[in-house]
């Protein structure tokens, strides 16, 4: 795998979810992260959306929901910042 | 009691989802849930005052008539957009009113929450949204509430429909225009989407009516892009088209279960939907 193109920021609570997770699921997760990385912006094609907010956000928002987690995330120039990772919902 | 914007929606074909082990169903609920629930989107899209639902039912209420209509559009396309790459995308039919409403404690009172919503707008919402007969993933509102919002979002992003004093929404465009700039990309894969669904799904005797919509629907909002192009010099990203109309012929001549009534709809839609040569031959360049 070559390198990503872009830099990722965890913010506080990413990174606090991060620390929750067992090291297959971290792998799992960060792997997700670093192939989310190496596509272009926006990922047609993916199941990556590109959040429309309402007012309009200044930075576009990107979710990426995942069998396990959403993955809320935001990209400027080469910086991707992981906003929160969330666990999807239980309803059962 | 109160004056308040009702937005009830739910979900198309949940009945067939939730059938069997419902499988389907419980994964259109959490899609639903995690757009309502993640506080960072929910914040993201500004709050709705009243929160309810039971099962693929819900009503949202906001004090403005305006901010509503807005929150509404968004939520829809985050909400189709997130389950797009889906056989069977999620999709959503509401309808928004304003008018009296009430927010009470749940009827088992284990709350002091409110849990219920009654009132005339309420109803209303309710019936416009079952009551209109028009099929698809829509947003309706009436004409009184169309016609006291703001001219220019009007003209942008609400259209009367074929039932009388009946208007909806264009859900899939941003909320004001110029965020087509950055939203093209997204819309444009609706549109593919839309197309691809025809011949899937379009000519299914039960559903496929609702994916025929959609199509129609996206085309629309392309012609209003075009037209907002045209008139008001709106700008987009260099892209190819949002459709063509050999690209929407041959997806109609390889379904079945079409009418001819509805493929001349289309195609005289489609026909509205040309955003200029110099942005469709500029592919690649940039």
């Amino acid at each position: 795998m070559s390198p990503a193109p872009y830099r990722v920021e965890l913010t506080q609570t990413a990174q606090a979810v991060l620390d929750g997770l067992g090291p297959e699921e971290t792998a799992e997760v960060t792997g997700r992260l670093v192939a989310l990385t190496l596509q272009p912006f926006p990922g047609s094609g993916s199941r990556v959306v590109r959040l429309r907010t309402s007012p309009p956000s200044p930075t576009p928002r990107f979710y990426l929901p995942t069998h396990m987690h959403g993955i809320l995330f935001s990209v400027e120039g080469d910086l991707v910042t992981i906003l929160v990772i969330d666990e999807r919902p239980v309803l059962e | 009691m109160g004056q308040e914007t009702v937005f009830y929606f739910d979900i198309l074909g949940f009945r067939q989802k939730a059938l069997g082990r419902a499988q389907d169903a419980v994964d259109a609920l959490t899609d639903l849930a995690t757009l309502l629930g993640t506080p960072a989107i929910a914040h993201l899209m500004g709050p709705w005052g009243g929160r309810y639902a039971l099962s693929d039912s819900v009503f949202l209420t906001h004090e403005s008539p305006e901010m509503a209509v807005r929150q509404a559009a968004t939520l829809v396309f985050n909400l189709v957009n997130m389950s797009l790459t889906q056989d069977e995308p999620l999709l959503v039919r509401g309808a928004l009113v304003q008018g009296e409403v009430r927010h009470l404690k749940g009827i088992f009172l284990k709350s002091s929450e409110p849990a219920n919503l009654v009132g005339q707008a309420a109803v209303d919402a309710v019936a416009l949204e079952e009551g209109s007969g028009l099929k698809g993933p829509r947003i309706l509102l009436s004409e009184e509430l169309a016609r006291s919002l703001p001219p220019s979002l009007v003209a942008w992003l609400l259209r009367p429909t074929s039932a009388p004093g009946v208007w909806e929404v264009l859900w899939p465009l941003p909320v004001e225009p110029k965020g087509v700039v950055d939203d093209a990309m997204e819309i444009k894969n609706l549109c593919d989407r839309a197309l691809a669904l025809l011949g899937t799904r379009g000519g299914h005797p039960t559903y496929g009516a609702h994916y025929r919509e959609l199509l129609l629907l996206t085309v629309r909002c392309a012609a209003r892009i075009a037209r907002f192009r045209r008139e008001e010099a709106l700008q987009l990203p260099p892209m190819s088209p949002f459709f063509t109309r050999a690209g929407v012929l041959a997806a109609c001549e390889a379904t079945s279960g079409i009418s001819d009534e509805y493929v001349t709809t289309l195609m005289r839609l489609v026909e509205r939907c040309d955003i200029g040569p110099d942005i469709a031959t500029a592919r690649g360049s940039g």
